[in-house]
Formats: C-alpha cells, structure tokens, sequence
C-alpha cells in the first residue's frame, strides 16, 4: 500500500508538471480586466527652479588641471612633485616639468602666453576652496611660456637649477609652481592630465639628471604630486553668464564654478494616492545657445566633460536655495542614488531601468508618504575637473519636465 | 503508522496543489472558480453516489454512510482533466490540469455505530489567463487559484437501516489575479497581484435510510452561509495595498439520490445535486443573476461488483461502472446558462492482502453551446480514488 501510495505522489507530480494552459480573450462576465484600473502616461512641468552658485569647489584629486582664460573664466594651478632626491653630493641639471594637453576649452585667440612662477606661500590641494588663494598675486615669474590652442603636444618647462635645489633642499613640502595666466585677455583654457588620471604615462613627469662625478650622470624621472586648479569667474558682473541667465530665466548647470539646479514639482501632490508608478523620467531641455552670440552654440559647454550628472532628492530648502538639505539616502541605498546623461537635446534618465528604478524609488515612495518633498537638485558628477556650463531652457518655456507612467486603481476587483 | 505519515503528507500537498481549472468557462468578476464535484472516482464511474452505501469505501458525498467502515479507512484522489473548447469567433484552445484531489479518514469508534472522520476536498477551481489589447497596451491578466473545504464529520447508525451524519465544514482558500500590463514602447511589463483570500464556516446535514432490502436513499443538506474574502493587493502602493473585507453569502447545496440493487452484485442509481446561485449568491447582500445560474446535476448509471467467491477469475474480482449525466453550470457565458452533459465508465482493481480496491473512472462531456455561449467546450476527464481500510488500532490483551 506504501509503495502505491508514493506512486500516487509521483504520478500526480508527473501530470501537473505537463499541464498547459493558453490565454484567452476575457468573456465579457469578466469586465474587471477594464474597470480595474486606468494607464495614465501623463508629463508635468517644474513649478519652481533656480540655480545656485558655488564659486569654490574643491578641485582636489581632479583628473585634470587647467590654466586660461575663456569669456570671462579664468583658470590657474599649482603643481609640485612630492618625491625630490634624496642624494647628498650631487649636482642636477637638465631639469624639466613635462605636462601632457587633454582638451582645450574655446579659442577666442590662438595663442596665451602663461607666467611660471615659484609661490611664496604653502598650500596643499584644497587651494580654491581658500578665498585667498583667488587674490593670489605671485612673485614675479621665472619663465613665460607661450601656449597654441591647437597645439596638443606635452608642454615641457625648464625649471631654473636653484629652483630645483630649493625644492630638492624642501622635500615634500617643496613649493612647486603657480601657473597662470599671463593677462585677463580671453584665448582658451588649456586642459592637461592630471596625477587621478588612469593611465600613469600620461601624469605630470618631473624629469633631471644627477651628475655625481664626471663620469657618472643618472637621468631619473618622477611623477607624483599634487595639481590643484584654481578657477576664477566674475559671477556678480551683470555680463556674467549667471546675470544673463537669471535675467532670462533659464537655468545653468556647471562645473569649476559649481552651480546647481533647483527644481520643485508640485503637481506630484496631484496624482491619485491609489497608483502605482511604472517609471518617471525627469527632462532638462538643453539649451543649446552661445551666452554671447546666439548664433552660435554654447561655446562653455566642455565636450570633453562627460554629460553625467547627479540628480538628488532635497528634503528642505530655504528660499533661494539656502540651507538645502540634501537626503543623503543615496549614500546607504544606490537605489536612490540616480545619474542621468544627455541625449536627444536633455538631459534625462536615458534607459527605462533608470526610469523605471525612478519611477518606483522616488515618486511612489512620495505618493506612498515615505518622502514629502518634490524638491530635487541637479548637479554634474564632477564639478572639480574642469570649467563647463551646460544651459537649460527656463520653466517657462518647459524645459524642466517629468514623464510619469501609472496605473490607477479604480475598484479591487468587487 | 508509516502509511499514516504518507496519508497525511498527500492530504497536505492536495491542498497545495488542488489550484488549477479544468474548463473555459467560469470566468466572471466575482468568480470562485468552477464548483468541483465532491464524488469519489467510484461516484463519477457509476454516476451516483449519494444513496450508495460501501463497508470498503468512504462516500466522499454523503458522510452518514460511513458507519458502515469496521476499520479505519481512508480516500484518496487523483484526477486529470482535458478540455478542447472551440469558438465560432475567436480561436480553438486547449486547456488541461491535474489536481491532486485531498480525501478522507473514517475512524470507527463505536462499531457499526459511530464514525468520525476528517477530510479535505477541492471546493472551486480557477486557473486561466487572458489577454486584452488596448491601444498600445497588452494587457493579460491571470487568475489562479480555488478554495477548498476542510471536514470533521460524525456518522451515527441508529440503526443498519438509518444513519445521521453531521458535518462541520472550514471553507477556505485563494485566488490570486495577477495583472501584467506590456507597453509596446518598453522592455519591463508592469505587473501587480491581488490575492482575494477566502474564509468561512458552514454545516452538512446528511441521512441515508433503507426503506426496503434492495432500495438506500441519501439526503444532504448544506445551509447558506457567509464567506468572506480578504482583498490583500500586492501592489508598489501603500493606499492600493490596504486590505479590505467584504461579506460572500454561499447558497445551500442540496443532494438526493437513491441506490437500487438488482440483486447482490448489480446496482443502479440516481443522484440530484443542486444549488441556487443565481439567486443565492451574494456579493455584500447583491445577487447577480446575469452572472450566476442555478446550478444543477442529475445523474445515473449501473454498477456491476466483485464476485464473492473466494477462488474465481480476475475479471471477476473488478467492479465495472457506467453512468450518465446531464447539468448546468453555476456560471452564465454571453448572459446564457452553460449546460453540459456526458457519459462515465469505471473499474475498480482490488489490491489483495488488504482490504483495499483502486477505482479507476474515465468520463467524456460536452459544455456549453456554440449558439448561446462563447464557446463550446469537449472534455475528458480521468480520475483515481485509492480506498484501504487498515487495523490500526489493536488491543493488546485481545
């Protein structure tokens, strides 16, 4: 009896595994397949945006360093090498910096020549952040090199023997250089690749050669240090890019002059409390202009920054963007933690998984009551690297939007 | 006590897997899937059950039968169905599922007099998907799920002639919509769940009495009473997800049949099932009679029994069945009643050493028409009932 009753088991298991089963059209009996609910695919406009300026943001550890001057923004950088030699006896010469050109930023001239200077002051990698460092007037320059903006060769600067010897006499807490430029005239920003970079080969190189005796010379090379850019920018004068911006209500976001965008959705409060969200796209609209010459395209929009930015969720803002606190939920939950990209003329959540993970993360969340604020913030991923301002079409002609996609629950079913 | 566990372990899984449909129909709004009838295989091969009256078997129907088991004895079942539906309009289908169907346990305690017993039975089973277009949506929904009824029965002989049976009966079960919504611009459909949850408490009143020798009839009686179901979403929303409670009214069920015996091997018999859901169904005190239909059975048929002899040929140790029978489904397709009708054959297998016997039943119908409904369903339906009575309980002094 055991053995048929096991059997039975089997069998029974054997049957349900081939059992099929195919979809059908509803009968009508069934209309709860469309009373149920209703698909809403619906876009609301921004209620309320601004941008926010921050003139100092930490440049450290950047992957590049710039020096220039384009429209108005100016860039200089330190850079010294933290390893000097430690050899007693020894004469060097044949001392070089040799930087490596990445981009170059804008070309209102050809060329910009660039004062090479020792400063007179420590510092370390947090230099723009110091007000001080902003007004920095150096001593007078050793050597003046010209720059072409077409030209992406590296760029080699003969460092003077006794400006070696002191550096070598101070260790790691050698001086290094200040570079900047050498008028406020505006030519380019040149770009180079800085110590973060990934590939070594293409890090600032100190190079020289040691002469121990006449007989015995040694060239060595070193490469690391620290190059901290120190971008300057008139945000107050009303020709300012921010001036004018404000003046027409369009947003900017940027980096090396930090700015960041608020934005504020109210109709999130409209939508029916009994939806589920499939997926939410937050819009930027680009606005693709030159500040100066409509005629032409943003001349600071940096193509060689990548177009990624981070969009956070704020749970309070004073006016004008004071004293906004930022939720922090993405720094324990990468779910939270969203990146949206340019593409088609906006800058959005480029795939559905994105939208979708916004959908879910954020909106249902604050329909569900779990975040009450449809405050956000727009910033780019990196704002340390380099000068680039990326303009957005003002809410008044719609350039801040959301795509949301939802189900509504009309009756359960009974 | 080995059988005991696997007994056990198979009534568990019954209840586990007991959740698949078997027909096209029954599809509606306040669907609980279509009813399953609660006759043993031996029941469907003969086409009555109700009157019948069996010391090897448990009436799966009517419990007042079972003083008549002098050992415990138990029920199991296995069926399998296949449906070919075909539309004047829309596509033919074919569904099929298997169920493995619960059973029972009677446990004499006072021989010949009093049995009691629990079970556990399908009571309605739903499984079926659909599709819907909508502009750029697709839109499938699926529905799967039954409820089942848990029994404590207590069967009492006044006398061989007439017995009682009382029945104490847990309705329960779940059925879940799933939804899944398919945008044709994206990759991700977008699916949600809801779970209706089934709970309730009724009775069974069941007799049985011999008013002559060859003549047994069976009554059974189950009064209305109040299922309620427990909307539980499964959705990403918080507001969506709050449960709510709403009040099902079940209509009586009622049962007669009768067993006639040609003479000591051969029967034949008649049962009549039925229950009121058009008008006795209620949704929060609301009937819905373009939905429900009165619900009916009437069938019948001949039974042929193992010889008694003790040395004799195998053929003659099997029982042989054939019935017939003629419905109506408690469903409404296109606002129309859903009859069905078909013939059964059975044969039951003895298991030697114990008092035990496979039934073994085959039935082929036709539901529904394809004038007044949406489809016209032929279905083929295959069961096993094991039925073993073993001593279980042995004084020691005896």
């Amino acid at each position: 009896m055991k053995k048929i009753l096991i059997g039975f088991l089997l069998f029974s298991g054997f049957i349900i595994a081939c059992q099929k089963l195919n979809p059908i059209e509803p009968p009508k009996e069934f209309g709860a397949i469309n009373n149920f609910g209703t698909f809403v695919d619906t876009t609301i406009s921004a209620d309320s945006a601004f941008f926010v300026i921050d003139p100092y943001v930490l440049t450290h550890a950047a992957e590049k360093f710039s020096v220039g001057s384009f429209q108005g923004f100016k860039a200089s950088f330190l850079i010294h090498f933290t390893r000097m030699p430690l050899d007693s006896n020894v004469t060097f010469d044949s001392v070089y910096v040799i930087l490596y050109r990445q981009h170059t930023l804008g070309k209102d001239a050809q060329q910009m020549t660039v004062n090479i200077s020792v400063p007179d002051r420590a510092w370390n990698d947090s230099v723009n952040i110091l007000p001080e460092w902003h007004q920095y007037q150096p001593p007078a320059p050793f050597e003046s090199i010209t720059l072409d903006a077409d030209d992406s060769n590296a760029v080699k600067i003969s460092i003077p023997q006794e400006v070696f010897n002191n550096w070598v006499q101070d260790k790691e807490d050698n001086k290094g250089l200040f570079i900047t430029p050498a008028d406020d005239q505006s030519a380019f920003i040149a770009e180079f690749t800085n110590f973060y970079t990934a590939d070594p080969e293409l890090w600032p190189k100190l190079v020289y050669r040691k002469i121990f005796t006449q007989d015995s010379v040694v060239h060595d090379t070193t490469n690391i240090g620290i190059a901290p850019t120190i971008f300057d920018y008139n945000i107050d004068d009303p020709q300012s890019v921010f001036s004018l911006a404000e003046k027409d209500k369009d947003l900017i976001v940027a980096s090396g002059i930090g700015c960041r965008i608020f934005v504020r959705f109210d109709s999130l409060k409209n939508l029916p409390p009994s939806s589920m969200i499939y997926s939410a796209d937050l819009m930027f609209e680009i606005k693709d202009v030159d500040f100066y010459d409509p005629n032409l395209e943003n001349r600071l929009s940096n193509g060689d920054h990548p177009d990624h930015y981070y969009l956070r969720m704020v749970n309070s803002i004073g006016q004008n963007g004071q004293e906004a606190e930022i939720d922090s939920i993405f720094k324990s939950n990468t779910y939270y933690n969203y990146s949206i990209y340019a593409s088609e003329g906006m800058l959005h959540f480029t795939t559905e998984t994105d939208q979708i993970r916004f959908g879910n993360g954020f909106v249902q969340n604050y329909l569900n009551g779990k975040f009450d604020s449809p405050w956000f913030m727009l910033q780019y991923q990196n704002e340390r690297n380099d000068i680039s301002v990326r303009r957005i079409k003002s809410i008044l002609e719609k350039g801040v939007q959301m795509r949301i996609r939802y189900y509504t629950v009309k009756s359960e079913g009974f | 006590m080995q059988t005991l566990k696997i007994t056990i372990i198979a009534i568990l899984i019954s209840v586990a897997v007991s959740l698949a449909g078997e027909s096209i129909f029954g599809i509606n709004d306040y669907t609980l899937g279509v009813i399953d009838l609660p006759y043993s295989y031996a029941g469907f091969g003969r086409g009555f059950e109700i009157g019948n009256s069996d010391s090897l078997r448990l009436n799966f129907v009517n419990f007042s039968t079972w003083t008549v088991v002098s050992h415990p004895t138990y029920g199991l079942r296995l069926g399998y169905t296949g449906a070919f539906a075909k539309s004047a309009t829309k596509n033919d289908l074919f569904n099929d599922n298997a169920n493995f169907q619960g059973g029972f346990l009677g446990i004499p305690v006072l021989k010949k007099k009093l049995v009691f017993g629990v079970g556990i039975q399908p009571a309605t089973t739903v499984e079926q998907s659909m599709k819907q277009a909508e502009g750029a949506l697709d839109k499938y929904v699926l529905l799967k799920g039954g409820t089942s009824y848990g029994y404590f029965n207590v069967s009492y002989a006044l006398n061989p002639r007439i017995r009682f049976g009382v029945s104490y009966v847990y309705h329960f079960g779940e059925i879940t919509r799933s939804f899944r919504i398919e945008l044709q611009d994206t990759q991700n459909p977008f699916t949600f769940d809801y779970q209706y949850r089934y709970y309730g408490n009724a009775a069974i009143l069941s007799t049985y009495f011999k008013p002559r020798k060859n003549l047994s009839i069976g009554l059974i009686f189950k009064p209305s009473y109040t299922l309620r179901v427990r909307i539980k979403p499964q959705t990403r929303s918080t507001e969506v997800n709050k449960s709510k409670l709403k009040k099902l009214t079940i209509p009586a069920f009622w049962g007669t049949g009768f067993q006639y015996n040609l003479n000591r091997r051969s029967s034949v018999g008649l049962d009549f099932i039925y229950q009121d859901w058009e008008k006795g169904f209620k949704v929060e005190n609301v009937t819905y009679p373009t939905l429900f239909s009165k619900y009916f059975r009437l069938s019948g048929g001949f039974e042929r029994r193992q010889s008694h002899k003790l040395f004799t040929s195998f053929s003659e140790k099997l029982d042989y069945r054939a019935g017939i029978f003629y419905g109506r489904q408690n469903y409404r397709s296109l606002g129309n009643t859903v009859d069905e009708y078909g013939v059964s054959l059975g044969l039951s297998l003895p298991i030697t050493r114990f008092r035990s016997r496979i039934d073994l039943s085959a039935i082929v119908g036709r539901r529904g028409s394809l004038g007044q409904n949406e489809y016209q369903e032929t279905f083929v339906k295959f069961g096993i009932t094991i039925n073993a009575n073993e001593v279980w309980f042995v004084k020691l002094g005896d």
